[in-house]
C-alpha cells in the first residue's frame, strides 16, 4: 500500500507537470486542448472519502489555475469532477469489488472506458462554459469543448494503460 | 449545538465542495482578485525560476526562426544608419549645423530607450490574454510603459514584481489603443473581441469616423496620443473588408495584427522617449478640471 501510495503520489506531480508545460499550450488544429489530468480522479481507492476528493480537486484545480494563469477555472471544473465521482462511482461498477483498490485497476475496460468519458465530459462542460461566458460565439466555444474532449480521452486512455502496468508493477494487487 | 455538528459532519462533503466552488468562482469572476493574483503569481520567486527555464528551452528551440528575425531587424538598421550618415556629411559639408542634430532644449522629449525581456509565459487562445515578462521593477520597468517587438506594439505593462512584469497584450478585451491610419491620418481605436471562429488572432477598429476612406492593406499605427507609445508604431495592417454598406464596415474593421503572439518569445520595453510625459498629461488634466 505504501509503494502504491509513492506511485500515486508521483503520478500525480508528473500529470501536472505535463499537463502545465506541455498539454496547455497545445492547440490543434486551434481548438483542442488537452487536458488529460482529469484521470488523476480515477486513481484513488474506491473508497476514498468525498471530503478527501473534493479537497484534492480544489487543490489540483489551485495549482493548475496558479501556473496557467486561469484563476478560478480548473479549480471549479475539477472540484466538480472529484465531487461528482463520489456520487457516481456506486452507479459504475459492481458492489462486491474491493472497495480499498483504486476504481480503474478493478472495473474493467469497458466500465472505465464509460466512466473516464462520463468525467471528462463533466469537466469539459463546466471548463468551457465558464471559459466562454459572455461569449456571443457559442458554436465556436462548443467545437472548442467537443474537440479538446476527444483529444484528451485518448491522452488519458493512454495515460491510465501505463498507469495500470506500473500500478500492478507495485504489487497493489 | 449537537445537531449543529451533527449537520456539519453529515454534509462535510457537499459544505466544503460549494464552498471552493464559491472560492472558484469567485476568483474567476472578480476582476480585482484576478489582478491580485497574477501580481502574486509573478512575484514569486520559485514559479519565477521554473518559467525562466521553460523560456531558455523554448528560446533555444526556436533559434534558427530567432536568427532570422534578427538579420531582418539588423538589416533596416543598417539602412537607417546609413541613410542618416549621409544626411550628417551633407549637413558637415555646407558648414550648417543641422537642426534634427540640435539638442531639445525643453528637456521634454527625453531619448528613446528601451529594455529587452523575455517571454515567461503567454496565452493567445482567451479573451483576456495576458503575456508574463522576465524584467521588473529592478530593472526599471514600471506599469503603463509601452512594449513592442519587431513585428509592431504587443501590450501594455499592466503591473510589475522585482523580477517580472505582466503585460496587457493587444489581444485582451480590457485593452483599447489609440490608432491613426496611414496614408489618411484617420484616428480610431483598436480593441480585440477574442479569437475569431477559425482562431485568428484579428482584431477591429472602432469609433472611426463616418466619413472616413479605408481600403484594404492601410497601414495601422499608434496615434501619439497617449503617454505609452510614440506616434506612428506599427500596429498592424487593415484585412479584408466584408461586402456591406459604407456605414457598417466602418463599424467593423478588421485588422491583421503585425506581432505573432503564438511565436513571441522577445519583447523590448520602452522605457524613454515617450513624446508626452504622463505626470505632465496628468498634471495639465488636473489643473483644467480644477477649472
Amino acid at each position: 500500500m505504501k509503494r502504491y501510495n509513492i506511485l500515486l503520489f508521483v503520478s500525480v506531480v508528473i500529470m501536472l507537470l505535463l499537463q502545465i508545460w506541455v498539454f496547455s499550450g497545445m492547440s490543434i488544429l486551434r481548438y483542442a486542448t488537452p487536458m488529460p489530468y482529469v484521470m488523476l480522479a480515477m486513481l484513488f481507492p474506491i473508497a476514498t472519502p468525498k471530503v478527501y476528493m473534493v479537497l484534492f480537486g480544489g487543490g489540483v484545480g489551485l495549482i493548475l489555475d496558479y501556473f496557467l494563469l486561469t484563476p478560478g477555472l480548473h479549480m471549479a471544473a475539477f472540484t466538480a469532477v472529484c465531487f461528482l465521482r463520489g456520487l457516481f462511482l456506486p452507479y459504475a461498477f459492481p458492489v462486491d469489488v474491493p472497495q480499498e483498490s483504486p476504481c480503474v485497476l478493478r472495473l474493467g475496460s469497458l466500465r472505465v472506458s464509460l466512466f473516464l468519458l462520463l468525467l471528462l465530459s463533466i469537466h469539459h462542460v463546466l471548463l468551457f462554459a465558464l471559459e466562454g461566458w459572455g461569449e456571443v460565439d457559442w458554436l465556436y466555444v462548443l467545437m472548442r469543448c467537443l474537440a479538446s474532449l476527444s483529444v484528451s480521452y485518448v491522452m488519458a486512455w493512454i495515460a491510465l494503460l501505463l498507469w495500470g502496468g506500473r500500478a500492478k508493477e507495485s504489487r497493489f494487487r | 449545538m449537537q445537531r449543529l455538528l451533527e449537520f456539519l459532519r453529515t454534509h462535510a462533503s457537499w459544505l466544503l465542495f460549494l464552498l471552493i466552488e464559491a472560492v472558484a468562482l469567485g476568483l474567476l469572476f472578480n476582476g480585482s482578485l484576478y489582478h491580485r493574483f497574477v501580481n502574486v503569481t509573478t512575484s514569486n520567486a520559485l514559479l519565477g525560476r521554473i518559467y525562466v527555464w521553460v523560456a531558455e528551452g523554448r528560446g533555444y528551440m526556436g533559434l534558427r526562426e530567432k536568427n532570422r528575425q534578427l538579420v531582418e531587424q539588423n538589416a533596416l538598421l543598417m539602412r537607417d544608419y546609413l541613410e542618416l550618415k549621409q544626411q550628417l556629411a551633407y549637413g558637415q559639408a555646407d558648414t550648417v549645423r543641422p537642426l534634427y542634430i540640435l539638442p531639445d532644449t525643453l528637456g521634454q522629449t527625453p531619448p528613446f530607450d528601451y529594455k529587452v525581456a523575455a517571454v515567461l509565459s503567454r496565452s493567445i487562445e482567451h479573451k483576456r490574454n495576458l503575456l508574463v515578462v522576465d524584467k521588473g521593477r529592478l530593472h526599471g520597468i514600471a506599469p503603463q510603459m509601452g512594449v513592442v517587438t519587431a513585428g509592431g506594439v504587443v501590450g501594455i505593462v499592466a503591473s510589475v514584481a522585482e523580477n517580472f512584469s505582466v503585460v496587457v497584450p493587444l489581444i485582451n478585451a480590457d485593452l483599447r489603443l489609440s490608432c491613426k491610419l496611414i496614408p489618411k491620418g484617420y484616428s480610431a481605436t483598436l480593441a480585440w473581441d477574442g479569437p475569431t471562429q477559425a482562431g485568428e488572432l484579428v482584431a477591429r477598429l472602432v469609433d472611426l469616423s463616418t466619413h472616413a476612406l479605408i481600403a484594404e492593406g492601410d497601414t495601422v499605427v499608434t496615434s501619439g496620443f497617449s503617454a505609452v507609445f510614440p506616434p506612428n508604431m506599427y500596429v498592424g495592417r487593415i484585412g479584408k473588408i466584408q461586402d456591406q454598406s459604407h456605414e457598417q464596415s466602418l463599424r467593423d474593421v478588421p485588422v491583421e495584427l503585425g506581432v505573432h503572439f503564438a511565436t513571441l518569445d522577445f519583447v523590448y520595453i520602452i522605457t524613454e522617449g515617450v513624446p508626452l510625459n504622463k505626470a505632465f498629461i496628468d498634471s495639465l488634466t488636473n489643473s483644467i478640471t480644477a477649472r
